[in-house]
């Protein structure tokens, strides 16, 4: 039988993602300011690791937590969570999401899924943009590898092109300009802009007053290539709300529809406190310096690593 | 009391700017302002003889429509508004009699169409044009126009000539709606879709038309044509409206679906491109028809089994009026008499495709092997034929039958699917391989 993903991988080991989910929790944390964050209820798919259930009690101190998990690993979800205050619901995200109460609270949710487009993605971004609360956060992440388009046939049985695989699922949402080649190109950035003109289209055709205002659109790549989109559903009022929060001044990840990477390098514990201890800086480090301390390093990784410092992950070994 | 004995009936102008607007929806707006466009072509060419002739009479007409959150434009090269036409005619509410009926097939008949689609849109709007003899520049604003009950008509300015003749609208402090909607790429992406199969004859004849940059590429509609296929390709005239020439198209576009589960065919985004088209004046009034405005209804009801048809009729006049449309140009007039008969001949060849979907069912493995010979073929190139052909086949040993429905957790499916070796394949299609492979292995021959 195939092994699910959490059990091919220890998620808290994917650096990438560790530093995404922490770049995105602090941001969350700037939005204090104007929002009474604690209150949120947060909706994940913890899996059997919950590091993101971890970081959002600990930072946010949110303590109405749901994890989504499939039936047939919910036993085992449900022994894992680590705290008290999650509630592990088993069921299809798309079967679970519409049983869920948006209405005693803003929610941040964070639909975390490892399919493409091609999963229940789509349909699950339609039913919390149509549920969730004035305030409430959306957080999206799928996988950006181009290739889950290969192979799709069309109905004389003939391989489908790439854009027509999209399109496929996608429809209109799809932009028009799309060729051969920079869909191989662009494949990340044009998945971000489906994904942001499905949520502000959901959201503007279930005729409710609130509009979609984007925070998030950050590409990892640690084994499959991902895309993370978020934002916020907010009516105008709180729109002003979410700008006094200033999180696109006050945190490099907050970047609204552009696309911000996360590219870590790999680097080892000596390296590491080296680096550390030149940081923080206005200009990063030459390669020259690196070099005086005694190993080489890209500029690319040097620039990379100065950026995501505070955040960058420290694996270790420990024995029960 | 009144002694008068009248009852009021005069015009007010809310009517105009809230009611009226409540029928269309803003793609049909843009399209309204694209079909005054497409009238200066027209008029245009229609002066000019020869072109008429050629197979891209509209090489060089061109429209591009930008549109954002905060501004709507559509800017075209097509000669302009005449003066006398913009003040005696093109302004009118309504069509006044004595519209000059030289502007030979003209699409844009009621005059309505530009009022509505600009007071849908926006409250400021300013309309340049440039002829080649005169130019001049209609500003409108519209709460101040609508303050002044009594007066109707609006003031126009003069403006430097253009050097290519052409006309502009402008519109700005966009209504909330159209603001709303402008901003989201799946109403841009939308409207580019639905130009470019609803104006697939004008694109195709050579005009041109962009949406934010973007040149819209016409929809190609194709049939499928082999040995054992042939579409239904004819024109004719009508038999009491002498001046309507009508041609009909139809047959199989795509093979009909494996599954016609609504969760399987719910996937097909070629929906929207099967059934009826009608076209009046190379204007696709109504596409991928499904109901009863078209042969579907009675006895005759759309049904998923026949995803795969399209058929595509096209009126062609002189005379605008006589063709079956109303005032929206995006519907038809449905009790029209020419329409009525044009409907009977639709039936009678739809017919014979919905009996073709019931008897292949029965030669499934043979009726898909022909179906996959026949090649897509663009209308242009089609052959022409008076009727539809379809393969038949011969009667398969008589088999009593019997169904099996059942529910599995779709990742499951997917699941199975994919060790079948195909993960996109349809549910159906694991039901069947999954119970051939058990018959295989397990049953003794």
């Amino acid at each position: 039988m195939r092994k699910p993903s959490f059990a091919k991988i220890n998620y808290t080991l994917r650096p990438n993602k560790n530093v995404e989910r922490k770049l995105i929790v602090e941001c969350l944390f700037g939005l204090n300011e104007a929002f009474p964050i604690q209150e949120y209820a947060y909706i994940g798919m913890g899996s059997m690791w919950f590091v993101d259930f971890v970081l959002v009690h600990k930072k946010l101190l949110i303590e109405k937590m749901i994890s989504i998990e499939k039936e047939i690993y919910a036993e085992r979800a449900e022994f894992n969570k680590p705290y008290d205050c999650i509630k592990v619901i088993p069921g299809d995200t798309s079967m679970v999401l519409p049983e869920l109460d948006f209405e005693s609270r803003p929610t941040i949710a964070w639909l975390d899924h490892e399919t493409g487009l091609d999963g229940p993605v789509l349909e699950d971004v339609r039913i919390v943009c149509e549920n969730a609360k004035n305030g409430s956060v959306l957080l999206v992440t799928v996988n950006a590898n181009f290739r889950k388009l290969d192979g799709i046939k069309d109905k004389t049985g003939k391989p489908m092109k790439r854009v027509d695989a999209l399109r496929q699922y996608a429809g209109d949402l799809v932009p028009p300009n799309l060729d051969r080649k920079n869909i191989l190109e662009r494949f990340p950035e044009v998945l971000a802009e489906i994904l942001f003109a499905h949520v502000k289209s959901t959201i503007k055709a279930s005729g409710r007053l609130e509009r979609f205002y984007p925070l998030f659109n950050i590409f990892y790549r640690d084994t499959s290539p991902m895309l993370t989109i978020g934002g916020m559903i907010a009516k105008e009022g709180d729109k002003e709300k979410l700008d006094c929060c200033g999180l696109f001044r006050r945190f490099d990840c907050a970047t609204g529809e552009k696309q911000f990477t996360i590219n870590v390098p790999h680097l080892t514990v000596k390296e590491k406190i080296a680096l550390d201890e030149m940081l923080p800086r206005t200009e990063f480090p030459s390669v020259e310096e690196i070099e005086e301390k005694g190993f080489p390093l890209d500029k690319e990784d040097i620039e990379a690593y100065c950026r995501f410092y505070r955040h960058y992950p420290v694996f270790g070994e420990f024995a029960f | 009391m009144n002694d008068e004995k009248k009852i009021h009936a005069y015009p007010v102008k809310d009517f105009f700017i809230h009611t009226i607007t409540k029928d269309v929806d803003l793609t049909e707006c843009v399209l309204d302002l694209l079909d005054n466009s497409i009238d200066g072509a027209l008029r245009v060419i229609a002066k000019k003889k020869e072109a008429k002739l050629q197979d891209r009479p509209y090489q060089g007409f061109e429209a591009h429509i930008v549109l954002d959150a905060y501004s709507f434009t559509i800017k075209d090269n097509c000669g302009g508004i005449p003066l006398d036409y913009a003040i005696d005619y093109a302004f009118y509410f309504g069509r006044r009699p004595g519209f000059p009926a030289d502007v030979e097939s003209q699409i844009g008949i009621y005059g309505i169409g530009m009022k509505r689609a600009i007071f849908k849109t926006g409250k400021i709007i300013e309309i340049e044009t440039s002829t080649e003899e005169i130019a001049y520049r209609v500003p409108i604003n519209v709460p101040a126009w609508q303050e002044k009950t009594d007066d109707w008509d609006f003031d126009f300015e003069d403006a430097q000539k253009w050097e290519n003749p052409g006309t502009s609208i402008v519109i700005k402090d966009l209504n909330k709606e159209a603001a709303d909607e402008f901003v989201l790429s799946a109403f841009r992406n939308r409207l580019i879709r639905v130009i470019a199969r609803d104006y697939s004859f004008f694109l195709q004849k050579g005009f041109k038309v962009t949406v934010n940059d973007f040149e819209i590429e016409p929809y190609e509609f194709r049939l499928r044509e082999s040995a054992d296929f042939k579409p239904i390709n004819i024109d004719y005239v009508d038999e009491i409206e002498k001046n309507v020439a009508i041609s009909i198209a139809a047959g199989m576009a795509d093979i009909p679906p494996v599954d016609e589960t609504p969760e399987e065919v719910d996937k097909i985004r070629e929906a929207d491109y099967y059934g009826w088209f009608v076209a009046c004046n190379d204007r696709i009034v109504l596409p991928g028809d499904k109901s009863e405005k078209t042969v579907w209804g009675e006895g005759m009801r759309w049904h998923f089994q026949y995803y795969g048809f399209m058929g595509i009729v096209n009126f062609v006049s002189s005379d605008p009026l006589k063709l079956p449309w109303t005032t929206t140009k995006r519907n038809l007039h449905l009790e029209s008499a020419l329409y009525r008969r044009t409907v009977t001949k639709m039936k009678q060849v739809t017919r014979v495709y919905i009996d073709y979907t019931n008897e292949r069912k029965a030669n499934l493995e043979k009726a898909k092997e022909v179906e996959l010979k026949a090649e897509p073929k663009l209308l242009s190139v089609l052959s022409k034929s008076e009727q539809i052909i379809l393969p038949s086949f011969e009667k398969k040993p008589r088999v009593k039958m019997a169904n099996i429905h059942y529910r599995k957790p779709r990742d499951l499916v997917v699941r199975v699917a994919e060790s079948l070796g195909d993960r996109n394949m349809t549910n159906k299609e694991v039901g069947i391989q999954t119970f051939d492979n058990y018959v295989d292995n397990e049953l003794e021959e």
